[in-house]
């Protein structure tokens, strides 16, 4: 119940707080995050084959997608070889988390469902092309510039995992929420 | 556009530089500050024998987080500070409970998904509460409920 000039009785200051959309919002996604990471821990042994077949197939994506600029790759299994320099691709590499963080962001976004069904996959596959893109450029740093790789590594990890998320949130926003 | 790519190229320098930071000494640096403080304030809450095992790489997670408050624009310098020092505790506090999953975990060698969602999440959600008055000036405009009625 709220007063004739809109603002919410103080005798409920937890609901007023939960109501605002700015503290809302937030919540809302770490709701998300803990129901999506729950429901994939409880389900991570079924997952196991899905998921292995995930990492084979984003080093398979690697290896295609550099295939367009050079002739010197190579994929075994998760293993991926640029001109004698490999990565393995473990789960933690695929991208899924960075998805699962969007997907909360998107489902806990005040916008009409037909946006949200549009958003989630259509993100999801957009921080996977970008995945790839962030694979691609540690082989280039790993091959050409060793020292680097540790770096770079844990940068375009944390730094650009949220970069990724807000981008390609924002561009959801820009092109399905705008009305 | 022009602003919003020079946005971008200082997210990138202010975190390239805070990760090389990180690697050139940070990283030991508040391993030891952890190790230091972590054990009293277990204590304190209960959590008894817990300690600081295995260095995590997640704790690298304060570096998107400052990035991202200082690129964005129409925050005032009082919000930004106070929310700078807050969201860097809340994070702090996010690496112990982190260390505890590792405990809880029994020496597994990935964090428990829960866990690693939340602690990879928790800058972005930080922020944007932090952030929240000029990030929603900012977007444009959602398909929100109507403003409520008068009630009787």
């Amino acid at each position: 119940m709220s007063r004739p000039d809109g603002r919410v009785p103080s005798s409920r200051p937890l609901r007023a707080w939960l109501a605002h959309p700015q503290l809302r919002y937030p919540l809302l996604v770490l709701l998300y995050l803990v129901i999506a990471g729950s429901a994939v821990s409880a389900l991570l042994p079924r997952l196991q084959p899905a998921l292995r077949q995930l990492e084979i197939f984003t080093a398979t994506s690697v290896a295609t997608f550099m295939s367009l600029f050079t002739g010197e790759m190579v994929t075994h299994g998760d293993l991926v070889t640029y001109d004698g320099f490999s990565v393995s691709i473990i789960i933690e590499c695929v991208g899924i988390l960075e998805m699962l963080i969007y997907s909360a962001c998107v489902l806990a976004f005040p916008a009409p469902w037909r946006a949200r069904a549009i958003g989630v996959p259509a993100g999801c596959f957009a921080i996977f092309a970008f995945n790839v893109l962030r694979i691609a450029t540690l082989l280039v740093v790993g091959r050409h510039w060793h020292a680097a790789f540790d770096f770079f590594h844990l940068y375009f990890w944390q730094a650009t995992l949220i970069a990724m998320i807000v981008g390609v949130l924002y561009g959801w926003i820009r092109l399905c929420v705008r009305r | 556009m022009k602003k919003v790519l020079l946005r971008v190229a200082a997210f990138a320098l202010i975190t390239l530089l805070l990760t090389w930071l990180w690697g050139e000494g940070g990283r030991v640096l508040y391993g030891r500050f952890l190790k230091l403080v972590a054990p009293s304030i277990y204590d304190v809450f209960g959590f008894e024998g817990a300690r600081v095992g295995a260095f995590r790489q997640r704790y690298v997670n304060f570096v998107p987080f400052i990035g991202l408050l200082l690129v964005t624009p129409q925050l005032s310098a009082r919000r930004r500070a106070i929310g700078l020092a807050a969201g860097l505790f809340v994070l702090f506090c996010g690496h112990l409970a982190l260390n505890l999953t590792e405990s809880g975990a029994g020496g597994a060698r990935h964090l428990p998904v829960v866990a690693s969602l939340v602690s990879d999440a928790l800058p972005f959600i930080v922020w944007l509460i932090v952030a929240a008055p000029a990030l929603w000036d900012a977007l444009p405009a959602p398909a929100v409920e109507k403003p409520a009625s008068p009630e009787a």
